[in-house]
């Protein structure tokens, strides 16, 4: 019996139950505060958070989101996430910029530096090289979660 | 001249130098940010005729800085004011506070950008279309669009998780337009006035305005916009209160490589004048570096007591424009400008009479070179 459990819970983690995993040709991974209320986000919610088309999260909490300066990074999360090049976000940026509507993410310069700031600030999100320790903060999911 | 060359040329240095890794300035946590934008260019003309900033000798004297500062002492508050740095004048082009209820609902007050059409909001900021200039038939001293309104708005959007957004504005409060009256010796003598004047832009107040945008944008990123605003137009040398209606669509298609862009405004100061401006913008780019653009537009005005055929109540513009983008925050472009009419394009020591008495070149050649850059 017990034998049975251990195997139904080692096939529940394989299939998403356990915390969530991003898949394998992600350089990236997706973290957020501890309290985050969110476990899972489509590619679809994730790009809407850091392009700030939606700048609360479902509790009505604000969301922070907060990118990394890497350049691998950025194009990695660019192209798997918006869809877009990193010329065509900077683009879109400076529209919004110099309309006077939005500001673009917080940028933080390395891996540590990013993951300091969201384990300390609620309703930040932001992603982070796929071997970084992630140890205080929230791995997110990135799927095709129903919307928030 | 020699002076100014210099200045031209080491702000072209700075920028090329600094523009492709300049970044904002960040302080505390995004609580202050601030942004910027700048450009120069010469404009020359072929015949006798001034086209706005470009003279048939040729102006290098366009230089143009602008600060964008955004302050966020919370998250639903945030404090932007916009300074503008030109050679002949500094100003602060507009300040407001807004107040972030949710994605759907945000307050604003102050001297606001108009939301109105594709770019009414992106008047300065070069880096953000492949012309150096808007189309002046909508955006210059047309009568149709103004940098910023005085009052107060709400803005906000709708988004579904299928990725189609609708955005709208709404104000209320009072705007101050640009106009040029080249046809006014022939009003005569319907128009009182010193017709030995040389020709400059009238500034006029339209009060008790209200205003709103729609925007529908689709997943494919094809965007649809209506915009329009209605009030009560009051010119800075009359007395007069006359009904002043704008209304206008735009559509806007913008992939990796692809921009098309079309507008068609209409204007009217009822009883007085009614004026049509239109314009067509397609822009491609080769690779990451190298954009072509093309643009048409036209403008027409109708005065109920002006022959409707006479130049200076038009305006025609053919363009074409090769750009080198080094980043997507520094550009250099060049284009040739065609132009028939009078409306805009007139010797710059014209008076109202002289422009009737001894009609100028209707069409007109430009050239301008110039770079633009913002971080």
């Amino acid at each position: 019996m017990r034998r049975s459990l251990l195997l139904l819970a080692l096939l529940t983690a394989l299939a998403g139950g356990a915390a969530p995993a991003v898949a394998a040709d992600r350089p990236f991974l997706v973290v957020a505060h501890p309290a985050a209320p969110v476990t899972e986000l489509s590619r679809t919610q994730l790009s809407r958070l850091f392009l700030k088309k939606s700048t609360q999260w479902p509790d009505g909490s604000a969301v922070r989101p907060v990118e990394p300066l890497q350049p691998g990074l950025r194009q990695a999360f660019a192209r798997q996430v918006h869809d877009r090049t990193l010329a065509e976000l900077v683009a879109y940026w400076n529209a919004l910029i110099f309309s006077g509507r939005e500001l673009p993410p917080l940028e933080k310069a390395t891996d540590a530096d990013l993951l300091s700031y969201v384990r300390a600030t609620p309703g930040a999100i932001g992603y982070v090289s796929a071997g970084a320790d992630t140890a205080g903060v929230k791995v997110v999911g990135v799927g095709k979660a129903p919307a928030p | 001249m020699r002076r100014l060359a210099l200045l031209a040329a080491t702000l072209l240095a700075a920028t090329l130098l600094a523009a492709p890794i300049a970044r904002a300035v960040d302080i505390n946590e995004g609580q202050l940010a601030i942004h910027g934008d700048g450009a120069w260019s010469l404009q020359k003309i072929s015949n006798k005729n001034s086209l706005f900033d470009a003279t048939p000798e040729g102006n290098y004297n366009t230089a143009t800085f602008n600060l964008l500062l955004t302050a966020r002492p919370t998250t639903e508050l945030a404090l932007n004011a916009y300074l503008e740095f030109e050679p002949r004048h500094v100003g602060l082009e507009w300040l407001f506070v807004e107040w972030r209820v949710s994605d759907r609902l945000r307050i604003r007050a102050g001297r606001v950008k108009q939301p109105i059409g594709n770019s009414g909001e992106l008047v300065y900021a070069g880096t953000t279309r492949p012309f150096y200039d808007l189309a002046a038939s909508i955006y210059g001293p047309a009568n149709i669009a103004a940098t910023s309104y005085l009052g107060v708005g709400a803005t906000g959007a709708f988004s579904s998780d299928e990725g189609w957004t609708l955005g709208y504005d709404l104000y209320a409060g009072a705007l101050r337009l640009s106009e040029l009256e080249t046809y006014r010796y022939l009003e005569v003598p319907a128009h009182a006035g010193d017709f030995t004047e040389q020709v400059t832009e009238d500034r006029q107040q339209v009060r008790e305005i209200v205003g709103g945008r729609l925007s529908l944008t689709s997943p494919f990123e094809l965007t649809l916009r209506l915009s329009g605003y209605g009030g009560r137009l009051q010119k800075d040398d009359d007395t007069r209160k006359i009904t002043f209606l704008v209304g206008g669509f735009s559509l806007q298609y913008r992939v990796s490589r692809l921009l098309l862009d079309g507008e068609l405004f209409l204007s009217d100061e009822v009883g007085v004048e009614r004026s049509l401006g239109t314009s067509l913008t397609a822009s491609w780019f080769f690779d990451e570096h190298w954009q072509v653009a093309a643009r048409v537009e036209g403008y027409q005005s109708k005065v109920a007591t002006i022959p409707f055929g006479s130049p200076l109540l038009r305006h025609r513009e053919g363009a074409l424009a090769l750009n080198y983008w080094f980043s997507p925050t520094l550009v250099v472009k060049v284009s040739v400008h065609r132009v028939i009419g009078n409306h805009f394009a007139f010797p710059g020591d014209a008076t109202y009479q002289t422009l009737v008495t001894t009609p100028p070149a209707e069409q007109t050649n430009k050239l301008l070179a110039g770079v633009q850059f913002s971080f």
